[in-house]
């Protein structure tokens, strides 16, 4: 029968015994449900209330790895602690069967244990505050679940609890202090006296020199005691060896056999000196959950993918910083460009003080990483809009003002200062000078509405209010009359006439506004288009006499009446009615001239006020301007303007330009230039000798409408809302040197000591000194002959070459230095002229001595000296087109049909590049120019025959010049003969500005000849300087 | 660097960042790979479940 406990347990069987007690496996009778029943016959010594707090504190325990206790009972003589039933065996048993258990296992069990014992060491479990020590962790005390799980079992909680005497010592995987053993470092020495707690069955021999660190004094297991007892466990089952006794004597486990991180793990989990072990259950749980994540492998891994994606992901922002600055480079570089671009357009538009801001903008001030180079092109732009390399006089744009629609007229006032446009329906005001809007008049609502300077500041104007007269500096009305658009102002400024539109009257003011009276048209009507609101015929005269006397009228029947404002019967009709469609006319003193057109044939006619007399006149055949005013009479016909004298028809020309007039203005007032708009849609400006000062193109305006005053000018079309302001822009600051004008030349230079200047072309020479004295004019003999010529700077020698002879000019005195003739062939270089004497030799001849330098015997018909002779037989069939020293050696361009080869000194080839025919070449340090007769010259490096960049087109480079800036002088002639030269930036080759007319590099400045007289001269600016005069506000 | 042309800087910029990219996902193809492989034989050494720790009941 079996035994009941308690009347509740019955025992099924004995499960096994120890140290402390008997352990049953028995059935809770009522519950039907298996418990373990633990007896424990050890003699009660302990308090009620200390068995009382063993109880509490076991029956307190929830844990998946510890079993659950439910009771606790005193019968007899025996305690008995009823607790969860865990099936399975204890570790010790495979392990005493010899098993071997994985690592992976032993690692996941030691999990379950640890956070078995986490959970028990946790404060929350009561006092003391260091949780509950299990203080027997074995093999024999882990089960084993069927599972695969282990549980936590037997615990020693009466030595826990601090209960003397008690023995729980199980060798192997006991801590040291189990054995009274403390081998932490940091206790003081305490001395013999200090009573250890030890056992005799436990008691580990052992002397102070054993253990230098151990220290006699009371020690109580603590949780990193069940560190050590876990630890020495899993050595047990991991290697299946029972750790030694002796913690100092444990044999680490092997690396080789097992991993070293877990080797590391259980022997610091066994370390001697609690204080070196795991402190907690959580810190070893730790490490034992981070195995993956601490394994070396696992860290070499990291540290490689941490150093691998750094230094990629540094490659990749590198990348991605380098990709955006160059794409915001780019990106730079077109809006330069473009920006460039509009610079050119606004200043061929004449609006210099936008192209200068556009060429600004172009540079782009704001230097960062992201802003690229300066690029040649806005250099270019920015040169070109300050015109710093313009010195020529002339008329030249120098503001734009841009209206709200097409210009109708412009008006200057007498001294050109203040400038009227006229659009519909209002008229602005704006300073010349500064392009400054000062204000704006409301006008009638006609294309007809007249606009009239009566002085310098005063106007009368055709107001929306009716005719006034405005005083441009008060900026107000002075006084205003009836409506009228067209107006008329006598020269004495005392009378003012004005008409409306068609109305068959005009109203007569005096200068202060009042009405003088009225002229009546007897129902004629001046000629107006059936909507002026846009038009204006333009075919109408409205003119007073100098002292507002008379006042000529025409109209549309074709009539033309000179009224006397004085006195309706005195008036003198010219016209009752005619055919004629368009006139035109004035007064000039007591002449009235006009011209009457019909179907493009005019009659011009000149009438004597007073005497009532046509003085003279004649017809044509094409239409015939007429301007006149107190200075004169005016005609213009076909391409010709002249001044005819009213009495003697005497004709004085005024200008005479290259197509047929469209409209002229001549400054009478002040400068008696003329401005003449031709039917090439050009503004061509004159002196008062007709002489042309300059040209301005339209553009794309019809440029019909001219003003001209002082210093200024107005250019404007009908189609078009802008009106141009010119300015006269004399330079004369610049003068370096002054000739006779009417002499020709081609070429004027300056020797480099500034002593001699040298005008010459093929056929005359002429000497001048530094004070403008000639010391010599020459011909040159058999100049149809002559093939090239070469001025030397140095010497200001002139050598004259041709294709047999060679003569060397003095540049000091002109006379002649060396004289060659009989020759089989003459090479220029710069560095001297090869010749080939008939003697077969040839000879290198020194420009600036005439003295020969070389002589050198050779076969053939031409050989030139290079470094070495060149003849027949080296070319072969090819051509030397151009030689130069480099450095201590030479190269030579010998053009074969379309190849050049180069070659150095030695007569090694260099390279081959493309050529055309009739090329010559030129050098510079770093390229060969390759400039043919008909084409655009190509520049080559020098160092591989890489293409650098083509050059000017449509033009004929003469001479190339490598300055000390780097910057290359590229010298021409234009299909139109004028001479000019592009500086460009020595890397690309670009251009980066224009120097028109320019004749001589003299000292870094460029020196200039517009072939009238003078020599001007302006040093070669860097781009730094031309931004500073850009900013200083200096357009010119 | 201003020597440097615009369009050079952006391709070469481009062609470096490209390669980079090329190269780390060829990196990050072989070491995923590897760390595939590095697990499997980390699972067999240490087994599974060291990578987590376990949620377990507490008591009061």
């Amino acid at each position: 029968m079996a035994e009941i406990i308690a009347s509740t347990y019955e025992v099924i069987e004995r499960i096994g015994s120890g140290g402390g007690g008997v352990v049953y496996l028995a059935n809770h009778m009522r519950l039907n449900k298996k418990v373990v029943l633990k007896a424990d016959k050890r003699r009660l010594t302990t308090r009620p209330e200390i068995l009382r707090r063993e109880v509490d504190a076991l029956k307190n325990l929830s844990h998946t790895y510890i079993p659950q206790v439910y009771d606790f009972f005193v019968e007899g003589e025996t305690v008995y602690t009823v607790m969860d039933y865990i099936e399975g065996e204890s570790l010790d048993k495979p392990l005493k069967r010899g098993i071997r258990f994985s690592q992976p296992e032993v690692i996941r069990w030691a999990v379950e244990l640890l956070e078995a014992l986490s959970y028990l060491h946790s404060p929350i479990h009561g006092d003391p505050p260091r949780g509950i020590v299990h203080s027997d962790i074995k093999p024999a005390n882990i089960m084993l679940t069927p599972h695969g799980h282990i549980c936590l079992i037997d615990f020693n909680i009466a030595l826990a609890l601090g209960e003397e005497n008690v023995v729980g010592r199980s060798a192997g995987y006991a801590s040291p202090e189990h054995y009274g053993l403390d081998f932490s470092d940091d206790t003081p020495m305490v001395d013999d006296s200090t009573e250890v707690m030890t056992d005799t069955e436990a008691t580990i021999p052992m002397s102070r020199s054993e253990y230098s660190s151990s220290i006699k004094k009371i020690v109580v297991p603590d949780v990193r005691s069940d560190i050590y007892s876990l630890g020495a466990t899993l050595y047990h089952l991991l290697s299946g060896v029972k750790p030694a006794k002796n913690a100092l004597d444990v044999e680490p486990l092997s690396e080789k056999e097992f991993s070293p991180q877990i080797v590391k793990i259980i022997s610091r989990a066994m370390n001697p000196n609690p204080n070196l072990r795991y402190q907690s259950a959580d810190e070893m749980l730790y490490a034992i959950t981070h195995l993956h994540e601490n394994d070396p492998r696992t860290k070499r891994r990291k540290k490689i993918f941490v150093s691998v994606t750094s230094i990629l992901a540094f490659f990749i922002l590198a990348g991605a910083f380098t990709a955006f600055t160059g794409l915001k480079r780019m990106e730079g570089e077109q809006r330069a460009l473009t920006l460039s671009e509009y610079s050119h357009n606004a200043l061929e538009e004449g609006d210099p003080v936008s192209a200068v801001q556009y060429a600004l903008e172009s540079l782009n001030m704001n230097r960062n990483l992201f802003t690229p180079p300066r690029a040649p092109q806005s250099e270019k732009a920015l040169a070109d809009a300050l015109g710093v390399y313009d010195l020529a006089d002339g008329y030249k744009s120098h503001h734009v003002i841009k209206l709200p629609s097409e210009a109708l007229k412009t008006v200057l006032s007498p001294n050109g200062k203040t400038g009227i446009a006229v659009y519909a329906f209002a008229a602005q005001i704006f300073d010349t000078e500064t392009g400054e809007i000062k204000g704006e008049l409301p006008l009638v609502k006609s294309a007809l509405s007249d606009v009239v300077f009566i002085d310098d500041k005063t106007l009368v104007y055709a107001g929306e209010n009716g005719i006034s007269v405005y005083d441009t500096e008060t900026e107000k009305n002075l006084w205003s009359g009836k409506p009228a658009t067209q107006v008329a102002v006598s020269a004495d400024k005392k009378t003012i006439a004005g008409v409306y539109r068609d109305e068959a009257f005009a109203t007569l003011y005096g200068i202060d506004g009042k009405e003088k009276g009225m002229v009546d048209f007897a129902g004629k009507k001046q000629k107006v288009l059936q909507n002026d609101t846009f038009a204006d015929p333009e075919d109408n005269i409205l003119s007073l006499s100098a002292d507002g006397k008379y006042m000529a009228v025409s109209f549309s029947d074709g009539g033309l009446i000179i009224y006397d404002t004085t006195n309706a019967q005195n008036s003198i009709e010219l016209y009752d009615t005619s055919d004629y469609t368009h006139f035109e006319g004035g007064f000039y003193g007591r002449y009235f001239a006009f011209s009457s057109t019909k179907y493009g044939s005019s009659v011009f006619a000149v009438i004597n006020t007073e005497e009532l007399v046509q003085e003279g006149g004649f017809e044509l055949d094409s239409r015939i301007g007429v301007k006149a005013d107190e200075t004169g009479i005016y005609l213009s016909n076909k391409s010709t303007v002249v001044k005819i004298d009213p009495v003697s028809g005497e004709q004085t020309e005024v200008a005479y330009s290259d197509s047929d007039v469209r409209q002229f203005e001549t400054d009478t007032l002040n400068t008696f230039n003329t401005v003449v708009a031709t039917e090439k849609n050009e503004c061509v400006f004159y002196d008062k000798s007709a002489d042309l000062i300059s040209t301005l193109g339209g553009g794309q305006t019809d440029c019909s409408l001219v003003s001209i005053a002082g210093e200024y000018a107005l250019l404007a079309g009908i189609d078009s809302p802008v009106v141009r302001i010119i300015k006269k822009d004399m330079h004369s600051d610049a003068d370096l040197f002054t000739y006779d004008a009417s002499y020709p030349h081609d070429e004027a230079r300056i020797s480099s000591d500034k002593n001699t200047l040298m005008f010459f072309d093929y056929q005359n020479v002429r000497l001048y000194n530094k004070d403008g004295k000639v010391i010599k004019d020459i011909k040159i003999p058999d100049a149809e002959n002559v093939y090239d010529q070469q001025y030397s700077k140095k010497s200001g020698n002139l050598a004259v070459m041709y294709k047999d002879a060679l003569r060397i000019y003095s540049g000091k005195t002109g006379d002649i230095v060396t004289e060659k003739t009989n020759l089989k062939s003459v090479f220029y270089a710069p560095y001297g002229v090869s010749i080939l004497n008939n003697d077969a030799t040839v000879s290198l001849i020194d420009i600036d001595t005439g003295e020969e330098i070389l002589n050198e015997k050779t076969d053939g018909n031409y050989a030139a000296y290079c470094g070495m002779v060149v003849n027949d037989d080296f070319l072969n069939g090819g051509e030397l087109i151009g030689a130069s020293k480099h450095g201590d050696g030479y190269l030579f361009a010998v053009a074969n049909e379309d190849i050049c080869t180069l070659y150095d000194g030695d007569g090694n080839k260099l390279f081959e590049v493309p050529v055309a025919e009739q090329s010559e070449a030129f050098f510079t340090d770093s390229s060969v120019i390759l400039s043919p007769l008909h084409g655009t010259p190509t520049a080559y490096n020098l160092s591989d025959g890489s293409k650098k960049n083509d050059l000017e087109k449509d033009s004929y480079l003469t001479y190339i010049y490598q300055l000390d800036n780097g910057c290359v002088m590229s010298e021409y002639i234009s299909s139109g003969g004028e001479r000019y030269a592009i500086l460009l930036d020595g890397e690309r080759y670009e251009p980066i500005a224009r120097l028109p007319c320019m004749t001589d590099l003299s000292d870094g400045c460029a020196v200039f000849d517009y072939h009238k007289g003078k020599l001007r001269q302006t040093r070669i600016y860097s781009i730094e300087e031309l931004i500073e005069i850009a900013k200083g506000g200096d357009a010119k | 660097m201003n020597e440097i042309s615009s369009r050079m800087l952006f391709l070469g910029g481009l062609a470096v960042l490209a390669g980079a990219a090329v190269i780390l996902i060829l990196f990050l193809i072989v070491f995923l790979m590897g760390k595939i492989k590095l697990n499997m034989k980390l699972d067999m050494e240490y087994g599974e479940n060291t990578k987590k720790k376990r949620n377990n009941s507490k008591g009061r």
